[in-house]
């Protein structure tokens, strides 16, 4: 059993770790591209999903508290740039109303907007590499280009 | 003693004044050109303003039924340019007329009447699937479609609203994010960003003065 003195201790230590832990190169870029990818958010997708992403009506699909995000991310991520035309389903809805394509989005803005809306609203703590994203945008069924 | 007289009647003096000032009700101006023409009335030349006035027009709406002037008959109406599809501003228009739409449903001298740009995609079934999508009930919010050539002239030379294409927008649309405010005479009232939700709580406050103005305030 630990004196309540050492538990303070390790407890000082800890929190001076994840101090560092915080200042760590991994932490800055995801701070970064979540930063970025909530600017780029409120530009072109919060006019429809609205800037808390609840989304509108039977509009517009809601982003937060959507169990959509976690089994879609490819076909997100693809939209993102090219828009999506089929009806989805969202929490049990369905929602019709076409996704308009956003072609000048480049593969890091389509990283740092799915890091926002991930670690926003699906959870993750990490970030959407753009590596990862390009390989994703290179195989989307409706390519615009 | 005799300062301390002069001091508080001041003070009520300017009391009066700020409670005085604030309590004028607030008129709203008459927008667009104003023609006077001379008039002989009872034998007599009389100089009578002529108002901007919005004219005869005729739309067909979500539910495929003919909208002209006689719908606003009488009412007070706010009038906007959007079409289903745009990805810019019309969503944020769309919020925003919502919370219009949620505060006075249930008025039936209100009228909101979305006119779309895009009248080749946006048929009268689509405009009727994106409104019921939206949770429009009820008659008070009409989305209208027709000739796009009258609704882009209506927009512009009658609303003073722009609306054109323009291929390299997105969606192909250029067009402004206005709510416009008719009175029951259909004279414009005032116009209104309808994308910043602080000025569209500027013009439900004009709504209010509106409502309270004579309608035998026929200019």
């Amino acid at each position: 059993m630990l004196s309540p003195i050492t538990a303070y201790k390790f407890g000082f230590v800890f929190c001076v770790l994840t101090m560092f832990a915080c200042d760590s190169k991994e932490e800055i870029k995801r701070k970064q591209y979540y930063i970025d990818g909530q600017a780029l958010y409120k530009t072109h997708c919060a006019n429809c999903h609205q800037e808390k992403g609840e989304g509108l009506a039977g509009l517009y699909p809601p982003i937060a508290g959507s169990d959509f995000l976690a089994k879609n991310k490819e076909l997100i991520l693809c939209s993102m740039r090219n828009g999506l035309m089929d009806t989805i389903v969202v929490n049990g809805k369905s929602y019709r109303q076409p996704m308009p394509a956003n072609s000048q989005l480049q593969a890091l803005d389509v990283a740092e907007i799915a890091t926002f809306i991930y670690n926003e609203w699906g959870g993750e703590k990490t970030i959407t590499e753009v590596k990862d994203v390009q390989k994703i945008l290179a195989t989307c069924k409706n390519k615009v280009e | 003693m005799k300062r301390n007289i002069v001091q508080c009647l001041s003070l009520i003096f300017l009391l009066n004044i700020v409670l005085g000032c604030s309590q004028v009700p607030k008129e709203l101006p008459y927008l667009g050109n104003k023609e006077t023409v001379e008039k002989m009335i009872d034998g007599k030349m009389v100089v009578d303003t002529i108002y901007h006035k919005i004219p005869d027009f005729e739309f067909i709406s979500q539910d495929s039924v003919k909208i002209t002037q006689e719908f606003v008959k009488g009412k007070i109406y706010i009038a906007d340019f959007f079409f289903t599809t745009c990805p810019t501003i019309c969503p944020k228009m769309k919020t925003q007329m919502l919370r219009i739409y949620e505060k006075y449903k249930d008025n039936p001298n209100i009228i909101l009447l979305s006119h779309s740009i895009d009248p080749r995609h946006d048929t009268p079934a689509v405009l009727k699937e994106f409104r019921s999508n939206l949770g429009i009930k009820g008659n008070a919010w009409q989305m209208v479609t027709g000739d796009k050539a009258k609704i882009f002239e209506i927009g512009q030379k009658s609303y003073m609203v722009s609306a054109a294409d323009d291929p390299t927008q997105p969606g192909g649309v250029v067009h402004s994010g206005a709510f416009i405010l008719v009175d029951k005479n259909r004279h414009i009232r005032g116009i209104y960003d309808g994308t910043v939700p602080a000025k569209v709580d500027n013009l439900m406050e004009d709504m209010e003065i509106l409502l309270n103005e004579s309608s035998s305030n026929n200019k």
